[in-house]
């Protein structure tokens, strides 16, 4: 899957916008949006969010786990377990980048925002590949992780099951091959 | 009373500390700025500051050195004067707090926050530490004969050591606990008697306790009235004669220690904490202090005149009590008193009153004749003086509400709302380089944000989509000012400013829909219109407290007179500027117990609320007797004690209060940006965990939340009904809900009630229905004879509004005769309604399989009734009439044709009798309000079918006799044959033609009986299918009328109105 796609997944995620204007409810194939009342926060996709903040007709309202404190809390919990956390969200890293880039101005501390996010992605990164590692090397024939998000699973899906394939060739080969002197 | 300079800056913010030099002419301090600045005397200007650290928290000074304990935890010595930096004495973990040096100034003591104590010698820097402490040492005491050291903590304790092997002595519990320094609400400076050290003064609460020495037994206690607070900083002059005491309230009191009696005192300005006192080492009396907020001032002329003081102590401590500023009038009042005696003590009273308040030197003049004076004036005092005390407790006026406008928060704050409303957000930014507004829209298509300097000083502002109005006070070079934004105006001028008379300033301000309002301190009321031009002006009634517009309203909330202790007696009037008329005239705002008033304004359909300090939000009930009802209640919503809500706007359709959660605040900062969030409406009904509750409250809230459609009606308003309706429909649910719950739990007189409060008939049908079938029969009968009284009660009314509305006097008469007429009728029909609610239930019964919606579509009824006058066709096929029949006078409005309809549905009956249902034939042709509706409805869509029931006409009958002849004549097809024949027909001679119509009428007349008999015989069996066609006909039938209904959901199936019975028993 590409990365581009599990972002837009991500767009379909409920996020609170302050629009600046009033309108009915919108009627759309995905369910109804609306009414907008100018001045009243009220919960859009993702991406129309993304959308009324292009066009300034709206504030995005950063979503309640996207708080330096909160953040700090999650990436300690993270750092501190041995195996995977639950997530505040499912798409927080394409949530943090797709706000960060176009609602920069929405969120306070925004910096701090984006290295904490950050951290945690790294934390997760590498937990994730040492487990893979642990994985491959243990001869396993299959692993458990929970907590995953989907753009986590998504970094490591094409690599690692290439690789494990491959490690079947390899290994039947090898036994192949030894059938083979055998006989 | 002492003279004191003005406070002067010394430190930053913070815990300061003040010590003198030895020769008493320059003062050191340091604070929470880590400067340590040197003063050569108070009036210095230009201090020399040495910079010692980020922070300084003690300082003692001795020869030429000081040292100073600093944030790095140590205690670093300085040179003085020059500052240099000489060496650190001693280290610890955590900041020192307190430093004290013996007189020769080889030792020092010091407590520490790492709960030790060191006592390090000055020259080669050893020290011994005392441990023992379980809490930070707040300060440290040093005996002059340095045997023994005592030492205080925020553990509560005050400890003695000896200090020679530091070990423990005693410990004595006396001072609060805390976890902190900077907790603690005394500092707890000690003080030894400085000659022989035989005691030690600790200051204790209010008090300040002496212990003796060896024994270290409290041997008195002694105080001051004005202490409100701890004392905290004990301080004792060189002497030894006077010490002097500082408490957390700001007060600094000098006590002569030979009486024990208070004989000087000062209060702070601000009332700030006192964080440090020295006495000047000359001896001169005069004493230095700092408070915590770093200010220094000094404290000269303390009257220590001592011949008094040992000569009349007791009188000296009875006037002093005067000394205090409140208390001024008191001694007035006894002067006053003592004027009547005689004119001697008059003046001996003036002398004394000058003894008391004098700051200058005059006193040793005076002291000869002070001595009577004094004695003269502590009798009186002391016999006047006593009961006084209890008449200021017991009577204090409360004070008023200030004005405010509605959505705004405090002057005070740099950052402040002007206002937020449902139009926008007004805010003023008032700090030394900026000094601004930000006006912004909530819906930026009204207007672009706008940010404007704010030269004016302009405080308050009201803002709609017309316009924004600002305006600001008074001062000394400026008139109070209007400015208005008139941002929607056409023209280019969009901004007029008016200035107020020059002893008016503007209190509270608004704007309506083209007008601006303004209340000034004047108490006049001014309009404006929304260009500028000034319009009326009358005065009020009170100081005004607030004031809102919507449209034409206009809402004035003013103090009405004193209220009852501890509350805001407050007035509000709400009157129309357009029209002037008053709604409510001068009447009393009702506010929770001792709250003020927090918000005011109308929601955004015109109704008008308010909120109080206690949380509560109150609507006017228009049309509930000009009510004041409590409808929600922000409080409950509050996560913590401190939380508040800040209402922004009210909304009654959908029913929303938008506010803003306030954290530990009354009012939100402007950052971050507040969000707003919505509350529910709640009417405060008892026992609100039960269903029944639940309903009642859904049906009150709805009632009460949709009367200002009612308002709306009144005023002209075009408005779609459907909105009307649809706000309504959740009422209707509610009483159909908790009609089904009254009357599943056997409250069948409950359940009339309810049924009483029903406006809607096809409501009370369905009840009719749900008791019928629930077998509650005795119920479903009263339902029913009620249902027909409101009928009535609703026709006699529509009828009275029709004759009304047509100005036809003469016809009143008629409608006493036809009411009459209507009464006879009644009454026969209630009284079958005895026997025909039995009838109905096993009517039920039986159809229940068949056709459980089918008797629902008679409810209609009275909504076909108008259209029945209308077209006489449609009155012969009416399925409704049953119901109709006893109500002939509700068509009355359509004249004499009501009669008509009346013989027309009496030649009905007979078609019943033929119905073949057993228990039927009995009833006979008594009108009935169920069964008779269900057959009816079923030949009204027979009757509706066209081709097959359509009467024969005249023409028709003569058409069959000669069709022959005619074609023969007229062969071609059969269009032009029809019209041949109409033509042949009218050419008949009139005689000829009216007996063909004669011979068409009887002919109906017979056809018309045979056909109803068929039709009820086949019925039966027919039904079910039948049935189907009757929803669609009747429906029909319903959209025809739907212009005349009020409030009903017409689209509904009846299905899905039964379904509103539904409800959960748990």
């Amino acid at each position: 899957m590409d990365p581009s796609e599990v972002e837009f997944l991500a767009e379909k995620e409920m996020i609170t916008v302050v629009p600046n204007f009033t309108l009915d409810t919108i009627y759309l194939i995905g369910g109804d949006i609306g009414p907008f009342t100018a001045g009243m926060p009220m919960e859009v996709p993702l991406w129309m969010a993304v959308n009324l903040k292009q066009r300034q007709k709206a504030r995005i309202r950063p979503p309640e786990w996207m708080d330096v404190e909160k953040l700090q809390e999650k990436k300690q919990e993270e750092t501190d377990s041995k195996f995977f956390t639950e997530m505040p969200c499912k798409h927080y890293m394409e949530l943090t980048q797709l706000l960060l880039k176009y609602a920069i101005d929405d969120i306070p501390h925004a910096d701090e925002t984006r290295t904490l996010i950050k951290d945690i992605w790294d934390l997760r990164m590498a937990k994730l590949r040492s487990s893979v590692d642990t994985f491959v090397k243990s001869d396993a024939t299959h692993a458990k992780l929970l907590h995953l998000t989907l753009m986590e699973l998504n970094t490591v899906r094409p690599f690692l099951t290439k690789a494990l394939d491959q490690l079947h060739v390899l290994r039947t080969n090898i036994s192949g091959g030894v059938e083979l002197t055998q006989e | 009373m002492p003279t004191s300079e003005p406070m002067r800056y010394a430190h930053s913010d913070g815990w300061t500390d003040v010590c003198f030099e030895e020769s008493g002419r320059y003062i050191l301090t340091c604070g929470s700025d880590g400067d340590v600045r040197i003063w050569d005397g108070i009036e210095d200007d230009d201090a020399i500051s040495h910079r010692c650290g980020d922070k300084t928290f003690a300082i003692a000074c001795k020869g030429n050195r000081y040292f100073a304990a600093t944030d790095s935890n140590t205690i670093q010595a300085y040179t003085f004067p020059d500052g240099s930096p000489d060496g650190i004495l001693t280290r610890f973990t955590a900041p020192a707090n307190h430093i004290v040096l013996n007189k020769p100034g080889t030792v020092l003591v010091t407590g520490a926050s790492d709960f030790t104590i060191k006592i390090v010698d000055v020259n080669n820097c050893s020290y011994k530490t005392c441990h023992g402490h379980e809490a930070p040492v707040l300060s440290v005491a040093l005996d002059p004969k340095e045997e023994f050291l005592a030492s205080a903590s925020c553990d509560g304790s005050v400890r003695l050591w000896k200090m020679s092997d530091r070990s423990q002595i005693t410990s004595l519990s006396v001072l609060p606990k805390c976890s902190d320094v900077s907790l603690s609400k005394t500092l707890c400076r000690m003080c030894w008697e400085p000659e022989e050290g035989k005691v030690l003064y600790v200051p204790v609460n209010k008090e300040i306790h002496v212990y003796e020495r060896e024994t270290w037994s409290k041997t008195s206690t002694f105080t001051d009235d004005v202490f409100t607070e701890h004392i905290s900083v004990l301080c004792i002059s060189t002497d030894g004669k006077y010490l002097a005491a500082g408490g957390s309230d700001g007060w600094i009191c000098i006590f002569n220690l030979h009486s024990k009696k208070c004989i000087d005192r000062h209060r702070n300005e601000k009332g700030l904490s006192i964080s440090s006192m020295a006495w000047n080492p000359k001896g001169n009396m005069e004493l230095v202090f700092c408070d915590k907020e770093g200010q220094l001032g000094q404290l000269k002329d303390i009257s220590i005149t001592e011949t008094i003081q040992t000569e009349e102590k007791d009188n000296k401590v009875a006037s002093d009590v005067f000394d205090d500023d409140d208390d001024d009038f008191l001694i007035e009042a006894t002067g006053k008193d003592v004027d009547s005696d005689d004119d001697d003590v008059q003046t001996v009273k003036k002398q004394a009153d000058n003894n008391i308040f004098s700051d200058d030197d005059m006193m040793s003049d005076m002291k000869p004749d002070n001595d009577d004076a004094s004695s003269i004036t502590s009798e009186k005092s002391d016999i006047i003086h006593k009961p006084e005390i209890k008449v200021i407790e017991g009577f204090k006026p409360v004070p008023l509400q200030k004005p405010f406008q509605s959505g705004s928060t405090p002057q005070h704050l740099t950052n402040r709302f002007m206002v937020w409303n449902s139009v926008g957000i007004v805010r003023q930014y008032h700090n030394e380089d900026e000094n601004t507004i930000d006006i912004e829209f909530h819906d930026t298509s009204i207007h672009h944000a706008m940010h404007i300097m704010n030269n004016f000083n302009y405080i308050m502002a009201d803002m709609s989509v017309e316009a924004v109005v600002l305006a600001s006070e008074a001062d000394s070079e400026m008139p109070s000012k209007l400015t208005c934004m008139h941002f929607s105006s056409w023209d280019n001028n969009k901004e007029w400013s008016i200035n107020m008379p020059d002893d008016e300033d503007i209190q509270c301000v608004t704007i309506g829909e083209g007008w601006v309002a303004v209340a000034t301190e004047a108490r006049n009321l001014r309009l404006y219109s929304l260009a500028g031009v000034q319009k009326e002006i009358f005065t009020l009634p009170g100081p005004v407290v607030c004031l809102a517009g919507h449209s034409s309203q206009l809402i004035i909330v003013y103090h009405k007179g004193m209220g009852i202790p501890g509350e805001q007696y407050l007035g509000v009037t709400i009157l129309d500027v357009r029209t002037w008329k008053r709604e409510v005239h001068d009447e009393t705002l009702p506010l929770s117990p001792k709250s003020t008033l927090t918000w005011l304004g109308f929601s955004a359909e015109g109704t008008p609320f308010y909120m109080d300090t206690a949380g509560i939000i109150r609507m006017y009930g228009r049309y509930l007797g000009k009510t004041w009802i409590q409808i929600a209640n922000t409080r409950t919503h509050a996560k913590g004690k401190s939380d508040h809500h800040w209402i922004v706007g009210i909304h009654e359709n959908p029913q929303q209060i938008r506010c803003i959660p306030c954290k530990g605040s009354r009012y939100p900062a402007t950052l971050p940006r507040p969000a707003p969030v919505i509350l529910p409406f709640q009417v405060p009904l008892c026992d609100l965990n039960t269903e029944k509750s639940q309903y009642e409250e859904l049906l009150w809230r709805t009632n009460y939340l949709s009367n200002h459609f009612d308002h709306w009606t009144q005023q002209g308003f075009e408005f779609d009904e459907s909105i009307k309706t649809d706000a309504k429909k959740p009422a209707q649910e509610a009483l159909m809900k908790l009609f089904a719950l009254s009357a599943r739990s056997e409250r069948e007189f409950r359940a009339l009630e309810v049924c009483e409060m029903m406006t809607d008939q096809h409501t009370l049908q369905l009840a009719i229905k749900y008791s019928s079938r629930m077998r509650y029969m005795q119920l479903a009968q009263r339902i029913s004879e009620m249902s027909v009284r409101k009928m009535e009660e609703e026709a006699a009314k529509q009828y009275a509004q029709s004759y009304e509305s047509e100005d036809y006097p003469s016809k009143s008469r008629h409608t006493n005769i036809s009411s009459i007429c209507r009464d006879d009728v009644d009454n026969t029909d209630s009284y079958n309604n005895v026997d025909e609610s039995q009838e109905v239930e096993m009517e039920d019964e039986e159809e229940e399989s068949e056709e459980p919606t089918g008797p629902m579509l008679c409810v209609k009824t009275k909504d076909d009734k108008p259209e029945k006058s209308i077209n006489p066709f449609k009155n012969r096929s009416n399925p409704f009439k049953v119901v109709s029949t006893p109500h002939p006078h509700s068509a009355l409005s359509k004249g004499s044709q009501v009669f008509d309809s009346m013989s027309k549905k009496k030649e009905k009956p007979p078609a019943f009798n033929l119905k073949p249902s057993g228990i039927k034939l009995k009833k006979g042709s008594q009108p009935k309000l169920l069964t008779k509706k269900k057959t009816d409805s079923n030949k009204e869509s027979k009757q509706e079918n066209p081709s097959s029931v359509k009467p024969p006409s005249a023409f028709d009958l003569w058409l069959e006799e000669n069709k022959d002849s005619l074609i023969e004549t007229q062969p071609d097809n059969e269009e032009d044959f029809n019209r041949f024949a109409a033509e042949q027909f009218r050419a008949l001679a009139k005689d000829q033609r009216q007996e063909w119509i004669k011979k068409a009428k009887s002919l109906n007349e017979k056809s018309k009986e045979n056909e109803t008999e068929v039709v009820d015989n086949s019925e039966n069996k027919k039904r079910k299918r039948e049935d189907d066609d009757n929803d669609d006909s009747v429906k029909k039938i319903k959209d025809n009328t739907d212009s005349d209904v009020k409030k009903k959901p017409l689209s509904q199936t009846t299905n899905s109105k039964l379904a509103n019975f539904a409800f959960s028993k748990d």
